[in-house]
């Protein structure tokens, strides 16, 4: 008996204040300039709107008819309206024809022909004939622009002066940091699509996927229901069908790995969910959806429900456990099972050798537990910074660091080297692409530094936009092989590869 | 300084909070949003917010940080509908769970579970206040579960935003509320 009158006030109140325009219309939630590599997976999604029923959908990419490939229509309810809307998927396709691809889509909305188009550029991508592969390590400071890099070089690169402390000579420097050595330097422009201040989450998808989206989304575009939970702040767990039905776009590593045979891995002094590290091989339009991210990293979506990764080393923990997780799953005993090392500590860390997967979560909370919004654990747990892990004294005016039982911590480097050890040791001596990343501190709408050596590094000089980077990072990979052989050297006696920085 | 400013923001809708000097329960503050506040008074009251999201053809959020929070999430978030500048619901997000049962009083308060209460996957306690307000404490199962976000939302938005909250869009104020 209730029911009834529930409905009709529902609808007598949210029509008048939440309908838009009535006219029926149709969307492909592609952004405006959407940019592909041949063969990178991306969620084809239509929207149409105001319409009664959705019939007559035609779907054509260039010459290609991509109309079988979509569901059919499902009823949904977008923009937080009571119109009657619809939604049609064709999930993980791609394009193989390279130059500008005209995504035409048309229907019959309730009678009405309704039409969109998308230009969509498709790049050129394959691997040297000659068998040479490169590999990638793309050094994240996350936030870190100029201030953070210029005080870096202050405190660490100043010289000693006749009284023993660090100073300037003449404003000069005897050393550099390393990342300022690296022969070629750009600036990155890092906006979102909506947010000229970006966070980890939007300005990552640029880079991991070549594309551009909104804030807090990871590998996703925006679409008609994210009004129920991306402006009002209620993500959680009721809205997860709307915040992980975003059209998703592959990643560089889910596609290397996916179509090349490329090794994968993260490392993190932060949360390996934080965004940062997510964006490699997770998708979903709200960063925060960390137990869902970690999933993904078992059963990655782009790669038919394999794991995303070789190797995942940082803080984090609580993500992975039963106790904070509401649907029970405990991740850890799953990796396991995949035939994934499980390491808590550095000593352990080192312990490891040759090629076999590893998961290293170096601190979790003492008391697992999922927040309010059961889309993530209470505690977001970072590494503790270097200074602490050195034993080092802090002022009295700070607190004292909290270890919490997690005292056997890797240092950053370790964790790198230990993933490259790793990385570059499979019996099938393929290739890799992996992300390091740390943490500083701010978001910034200003421009990044870039800096890179190796192979194609001359592609990173002057001002580029952050998706660009992706591109970059793959024609590095695609160019010219003369070189190749150096590329091996260096990686077998310096541990660190020719390298991509950021 | 932050307090000042928190008060600054409160002045309009609860005058008499910062001018006598109550301290009220820290989580009490976003009671004082009335939900009639314009954008205008809003931002007289608490500054310019540190991001606004104007990209929705259908909302605008404004968001705030007066509390220290980690740098993904912001201590308030302000939903104001385009057409008309009404303002739908402010969330308050906390870093640290707080205690919320002197919000929600016994009696007074219901709690409901999404997607049902045989396997929740999310429950929210929630208070009907007088007007066109709505209290809700996410992932609170009981009056004394600590909670990291609250949310005052008008009553007549709560079927576009949570559908699955059994709760009329509209309600008679009781005579002990007038």
């Amino acid at each position: 008996m209730r029911i009834k009158p529930f409905l009709l006030s529902c609808a007598w109140l949210a029509a008048p204040l939440f309908a838009q325009g009535q006219a029926p219309s149709l969307r492909i939630l592609l952004p405006e300039r959407t940019r592909l590599l041949q063969g990178q997976q991306v969620d084809l999604v239509l929207e149409v709107r105001n319409a009664s029923a959705v019939s007559n959908l035609k779907v054509m990419a260039g010459d290609v008819d991509l109309t079988a490939k979509f569901s059919r229509p499902a009823a949904a309810q977008l923009d937080c309206d009571e119109t009657s809307d619809w939604v049609l998927r064709a999930d993980l396709q791609s394009f193989g024809t390279v130059g500008t691809v005209k995504l035409q889509a048309t229907a019959s909305a309730g009678g009405t022909e309704v039409t969109d188009s998308r230009d969509v550029l498709v790049r050129p991508f394959s691997l040297p004939a000659d068998g040479v592969r490169r590999n990638v390590i793309l050094f994240i400071g996350d936030a870190m622009g100029t201030a953070y890099r210029d005080a870096a070089r202050l405190v660490s690169r100043s010289t000693l002066d006749a009284n023993g402390k660090n100073a300037f000579r003449e404003g000069f420097f005897d050393d550099l940091l390393e990342m300022d050595k690296m022969p070629v330097s750009g600036m990155s422009m890092t906006y979102g699509s909506d947010s000229i201040v970006p966070d980890s989450a939007n300005t990552g998808t640029a880079w991991a996927s070549g594309n551009k989206s909104f804030l807090n989304a990871v590998n996703t575009f925006g679409d008609g229901t994210d009004c129920r939970w991306r402006f009002n702040g209620a993500a959680n767990a009721a809205n997860l069908p709307s915040i992980l039905d975003n059209p998703r776009v592959e990643t560089l590593w889910e596609y290397l790995r996916r179509l090349h045979g490329y090794r994968t891995g993260i490392v993190t002094t932060a949360d390996v969910t934080d965004a940062t590290p997510a964006v490699q091989g997770s998708h979903s339009g709200f960063r925060q959806t960390r137990f869902e991210i970690a999933r993904q990293y078992l059963e990655n979506p782009m790669l038919n429900g394999r794991p995303a990764f070789d190797v995942i080393l940082g803080a984090g923990m609580d993500q992975f456990t039963a106790a904070a997780r509401p649907d029970g799953r405990n991740l850890l005993a799953e990796f396991q099972s995949r035939g994934y090392r499980l390491v808590t500590t550095a000593t352990a860390l080192k312990g490891l050798s040759y090629g076999q997967p590893a998961l290293g979560l170096f601190k979790g909370s003492a008391s697992p537990a999922p927040a309010s919004d059961r889309i993530r654990s209470a505690a977001d747990v970072n590494m503790d910074v270097a200074y602490d892990k050195l034993g080092l004294a802090r002022p009295a005016s700070e607190p004292a660091p909290s270890f919490g039982g997690y005292t056997d911590q890797p240092m950053l480097d370790t964790m790198t080297g230990k993933a490259i050890e790793i990385l570059s040791s499979s019996f099938g001596n393929q290739p890799f692409v992996l992300m390091v990343g740390f943490r500083t501190g701010d978001h910034t709408g200003s421009s990044v530094p870039v800096t890179a050596e190796g192979a194609g590094a001359f592609l990173f000089m002057g001002y580029m936009d952050q998706s660009d980077i992706f591109f970059k990072m793959a024609m590095a990979l695609t160019g010219d092989t003369a070189d190749g052989d150096k590329l091996v050297e260096l990686l077998q006696s310096a541990k660190y590869p020719k390298s991509v920085g950021k | 300084m932050r307090n000042a400013v928190i008060c600054g923001a409160l002045l309009l809708a609860a005058p008499h909070a910062c001018l006598q000097g109550q301290t009220a329960l820290p989580v009490a503050e976003i009671l004082r949003f009335s939900l009639t506040e314009t954008a205008a008074q809003i931002a007289r009251g608490m500054g310019q917010p540190v991001l606004v999201n104007d990209t929705d053809p259908l909302f605008r959020t404004w968001y705030f940080q007066t509390d220290v929070l980690d740098s993904h999430d912001h201590s308030h978030v302000l939903l104001f509908r385009k057409s008309d500048g009404a303002l739908l619901s402010v969330t308050r997000n906390y870093h640290l769970p707080v205690r919320v049962d002197a919000l929600f009083p016994e009696g007074r308060s219901t709690v409901h579970y999404w997607p049902d209460a045989e396997k929740p996957q999310l429950s929210v306690l929630v208070r009907e206040y007088d007007g066109d307000r709505v209290l809700l404490a996410m992932g609170a199962a009981r009056r004394t579960d600590p909670t990291t976000q609250v949310m005052v939302i008008r009553r007549s938005a709560l079927p576009v935003f949570f559908p699955w909250l059994p709760i009329t869009a509209r309600r008679e104020v009781s005579s002990a509320e007038r």
